[in-house]
């Protein structure tokens, strides 16, 4: 340990100057920059601060019935502003149907996603990371579910047990979880090649740690857009099971639901079918739209 | 130390104020700044810098493989007698694969793996000469022969994967050697490479340039091979050509205080008791994006004094062509060694 | 966190840091249901030994087996047979957390050692988190001084990977495999990603650390040059066998193997006075699955002799070290 030892330390000091932004800053500027996300982005949140603050927003109790009050037109028809969507056939109050039917279909949505996107991503994670025989577990896993067809078990499933959301969201859950495996399981496969997971095991590190705390991480990005757009093909799903009379049961305001009991009036009060169903529409483009966009944002020259 | 440096034959390849701009997110990155240099016939000319030196991007400039993003820019860029500026994109790539030719670092994926060796080299000839499948499978299998392959006809049928690194890296350089080119760009063709295997291929490539004449530009970071290989050299550092020769010139009596820095990191290897410190250079190549100002190794030089940071540096010629690019006269640069040998 | 340096303990010199004996580790290529697939030896009856505080340099291509040689010290991987004593302990014999605190790896690639998603802060601490010591500002407080042993600005502790050098990273991983304080470092090529001047730098910068921490490195390279300037023994390896040990100064002015003769042969100094050399090596490289009989350098040695490909050479031990070939027959060397 001489004057060179000394020396060593400036010497390298003297490039502590960083380089390049890091990799949050690089995301938050092509973010801002993405017309998509923005609109897709703000869309959701809306509808999401919407569903949130359902009570407050929604001029009246969405499950009153008025029958004096039926099949009012909306304002700009000949309705009036006292119920700016007008009333369905019970008499209930069209848009704070609406306001609350956000919620189940953000519910749904989003907690279908979670419950998929968890055993998802675990799965394949587990698979990718171990490989050999537990991989071999996890591909037949995946081909099985591959193999299902999803939406006829969830008609049957929801036909037994009952449409309530909590059924809902369990059943498209587990119905939903593939994708995350798939996606996952080859990231984990290349990210475990890696010497970071190598130094971490050297390290003394758990496995449960490398998985959490060093695969995850690197995970997030791709869960996160799967989820996203999986969160719209839910959304989609419970509406088609609502229609179909297999969802969430009347009263609840589901959209589904609501274009299912404005069948009858098609022809004369066309609204009733119009409204929700754009609503549908307007939420899952805006999602599809966000989730593009994240793909986008996190795109792998990103993640340097 | 191959050929003979032929001084008067007129240059295969001259390049003058050659500049490679990239659009990136933050504004212009000039990676290659201005250089010029110029490559005779049977030469071979190394362009020896570290990563992000912008050496790998002055030889895709060369062959026109530049990413969409770059901007290529020359007062005169002329190989035999073609402007490669103005030239089509159909007579670029009539050039290429035919009289000039180019080696890349990873003979793995430059190979395409789908395609057997005879396949891939018999697609070149026929490509760029008329010729019947005969004469291509005959000429594929003289080349294989010439960098050294036994039983050429069973190696015509194998995949690239079939074969090792080094074998790789002799069936890339037969295939570029299909149509003779006059010069072949080598960008660290033996980086991935075994060391014992790098040194039986740079011996092949010596060996092929007297046997075919042709010019060789080749590009690395390895200062033993270019003090092996070259005839004359360019040193390049932050986008700029910071100091030019001969090989002889340059290495027994570097100019410029990085040419300086980065022989002094070298393990020297002299029978004696090894050094206990390297040298080293300080700091971190800046950042090319925008106007850069005066010299770009002035943040890491030693002799830094005002004049470096001001305007652009101009270049000190010196006899038999060599140059070099610094405020410092010749006389006060080459003392400089002397003087930090001790301290 | 103990920030001091260790002291050497003078009974504990006399066991060696490391202690390889007939270390051999095979694998199952291309193995299925039906056949048995074929056996690649990727380390075949290694014996080493390594003094506490010596720095011993391994050489070898690629194929030579030293990187499962490195990772089977790292306990990251099962020997076939034979053993690895660590400070005269069996490797297999140390629990996981406890043999992290004593070996620690510094890898080749700094882009991939390094979690892209984690700070220099959360790569650093790592090792503290997992072995549970400190407070978390103890542990932040032990990672900048860290930094600073290494040469790293503290201020680049939030910043991540990405918005490094490859200096700076190679920096980083070396700060993260000393901070549980091991005694010894498998470093696995870990300058030949980088530039030379950085190179440079992180070749003196071991060399200091080596002296701070009493370190014992075990040095992986293709690159004998390297290993003159670092390295106090040198054991050449070639396709899993080790064909030559020596002190440094035998391996690079005096070696016996033709195979250490030719990797010196290939270490090109910036001479331009010097063409390339000639090495006179066979080209034909061997398959490690049908590896040649005999000596398994016969069919690119230039020495080689009828002897060599019938059967494999002895190896030879004298004052010199240890060599494998039959140029050096036991008992001959005098």
């Amino acid at each position: 340990m001489t004057d060179a030892t000394v020396k060593a330390v400036p010497e390298a000091l003297a490039d502590g100057e960083i380089v390049a932004p890091s990799p949050r800053e690089e995301m938050r500027r092509r973010a801002k920059s993405h017309i998509g996300l923005i609109f897709g982005g703000s869309i959701v949140t809306l509808v999401t601060l919407i569903a949130i603050f359902a009570p407050i927003l929604a001029p009246y109790d969405p499950y009153d019935q008025d029958l004096t009050r039926r099949l009012i037109d909306p304002v700009w028809k000949t309705g009036n502003w006292a119920n700016i969507l007008g009333t369905d056939a019970l008499g209930r109050d069209y848009l704070s149907r609406l306001i609350y039917g956000a919620r189940i279909s953000l519910m749904v949505g989003f907690g279908a996603a979670a419950i998929a996107g968890t055993v998802g991503s675990l799965i394949g994670i587990i698979g990718g990371y171990f490989g050999g025989r537990v991989d071999s577990v996890v591909v037949y896993l995946i081909n099985v579910k591959l193999a299902l067809p999803g939406l006829l078990i969830a008609l049957s499933l929801v036909s037994i047990v009952g449409g309530s959301v909590g059924a809902l969201v369990l059943i498209l859950g587990f119905l939903t979880w593939d994708r995350y495996a798939v996606v996952t399981r080859s990231v984990a496969q290349q990210l475990r090649g890696n010497d970071f997971i190598t130094a971490a095991r050297a390290v003394g590190a758990s496995q449960t740690r490398i998985i959490l705390g060093e695969l995850l991480p690197n995970v997030m990005n791709q869960i996160i857009v799967i989820a996203s757009l999986e969160i719209a093909i839910v959304i989609l799903i419970e509406a088609a099971l609502s229609f179909l009379g297999l969802g969430v049961k009347p009263p609840e305001p589901s959209w589904g639901l609501m274009i299912a009991e404005a069948r009858n009036f098609m022809f004369f009060k066309p609204h009733l079918i119009a409204i929700p169903g754009f609503a549908i529409f307007l939420l899952v483009i805006a999602i599809n739209m966000a989730g593009d966009g994240l793909r986008d944002v996190t795109a792998p020259e990103g993640r340097n | 130390m191959a050929a003979p440096d032929n001084i008067d034959a007129p240059p295969i390849l001259t390049v003058e104020g050659m500049s490679v701009d990239l659009k990136v997110p933050s504004g212009m990155l000039h990676a290659v700044n201005k250089i010029d240099f110029s490559v005779r016939p049977g030469q071979t000319f190394c362009i020896v810098g570290e990563s992000g030196c912008g050496k790998t991007m002055t030889s895709l400039a060369l062959m026109r493989l530049l990413p969409r993003s770059a901007k290529l820019s020359a007062t005169r860029l002329n190989f035999d007698g073609h402007d490669l500026l103005s030239l089509s994109d159909h007579a670029m790539a009539e050039l290429r694969g035919d009289r000039l030719g180019m080696i890349f670092q990873d003979p793995m994926t430059s190979l395409n793996p789908v395609y057997t060796i005879g396949n891939q080299m018999e697609e070149v000839y026929l490509r760029h000469r008329k010729s019947g499948r005969r004469e291509a499978r005959e000429r594929a299998e003289f080349m294989l022969q010439r960098v050294g392959i036994m039983s050429p006809a069973l190696r015509l049928k194998q995949f690239p994967h079939q074969l090792s690194g080094g074998l790789r890296q002799r069936v890339m350089i037969a295939m570029t050697l299909m149509c003779e080119p006059r010069l072949v760009i080598a960008d660290e063709p033996t980086t991935a490479l075994d060391v014992t295997v790098q040194v039986q291929i740079l011996q092949l490539l010596t060996k092929l340039q007297e046997e075919f004449g042709m010019a060789i530009i080749l590009i690395t970071h390895n200062l033993g091979i270019v003090a092996r290989m070259a005839d004359r050299l360019a040193v390049m550092y932050a986008g700029k050509i910071v100091e030019t020769g001969s090989a002889l010139d340059v290495f027994t009596q570097p100019h410029h205080p990085y040419t300086q820095g980065l022989l002094r990191c070298m393990p020297t290897h002299d029978h004696g008791a090894p050094a206990t410190r390297l040298g080293s250079i300080p700091g971190i190549v800046p950042s090319l994006v925008g106007d850069i100002r005066g010299c770009g190794f002035a943040n890491r030089c030693d002799y830094v004094r005002d004049a470096c940071r001001t305007g652009d540096i101009a270049l000190r010629e010196l006899p038999d062509g060599a140059a070099y690019r610094c405020v410092i006269p010749p006389d006060e640069a080459l003392a400089r060694p002397a003087e930090l040998a001790t301290p | 966190m103990n920030m001091q340096p260790k002291t050497q303990q003078s009974p504990a010199t006399q066991t060696p840091a490391v202690e390889i004996a007939n270390l051999s580790r095979s694998f199952q290529v291309g193995a299925s249901l039906m056949s048995k697939g074929k056996t690649l030896r990727a380390v075949e009856d290694v014996n080493l030994s390594v003094k506490r505080g010596e720095v011993l340099g391994i050489v070898g291509e690629s194929g030579s087996g030293k990187t499962t040689l490195s990772r089977m010290m790292l306990g990251l991987m099962k020997p076939s047979g034979g053993s690895i004593r660590i400070d005269g302990q069996n490797i297999t014999t140390i629990g996981r957390s406890e043999l992290s605190r004593k070996v620690q790896p510094v890898f080749q690639d700094p882009y991939s050692s390094l979690n892209p998603r984690k700070t220099i802060g959360q790569i650093i601490s790592l090792p503290l988190e997992t072995h549970g010591s400190g407070s978390r500002e103890e542990r932040t407080k032990a990672v900048e001084e860290m930094m600073l042993q290494v040469g790293l600005a503290p201020r680049l502790i939030h910043s991540y990977p990405s918005q490094l050098s490859g200096g700076q990273r190679q920096r980083v991983a070396i700060a993260r495999a000393l901070m549980i304080r091991p005694e010894i470092l498998i470093c696995d090529e870990p300058t030949s990603a980088l530039d030379v001047s950085v190179q440079a730098q992180i070749l003196n910068l071991l060399k200091d650390l080596r002296e701070k921490f009493n370190l014992t490195y075990i040095f992986i390279t293709h690159d004998l040059g390297i290993l003159e300037f670092i390295a106090d023994r040198v054991a050449v390896m070639y396709m899993g066998r080790v064909v030559e040990s020596a002190t440094a100064w035998n391996v690079m002015n005096a070696p016996r193997h033709p195979y250490a003769e030719a990797l010196l042969g290939s270490v090109l100094t910036p001479d331009p006075k010097l063409g390339l050399p000639d090495l006179h090596l066979g080209r034909g490289f061997p398959d490690p699955l049908n590896p040649p009989t005999g000596c398994s350098f016969h069919p690119r040695c230039p020495k080689a002799m009828p002897q060599c490909s019938a059967n494999a050479p002895r190896t030879t031990r004298d004052e010199h070290g240890l060599v494998e070939c039959h140029l050096y027959p036991e008992g001959a060397s005098k």
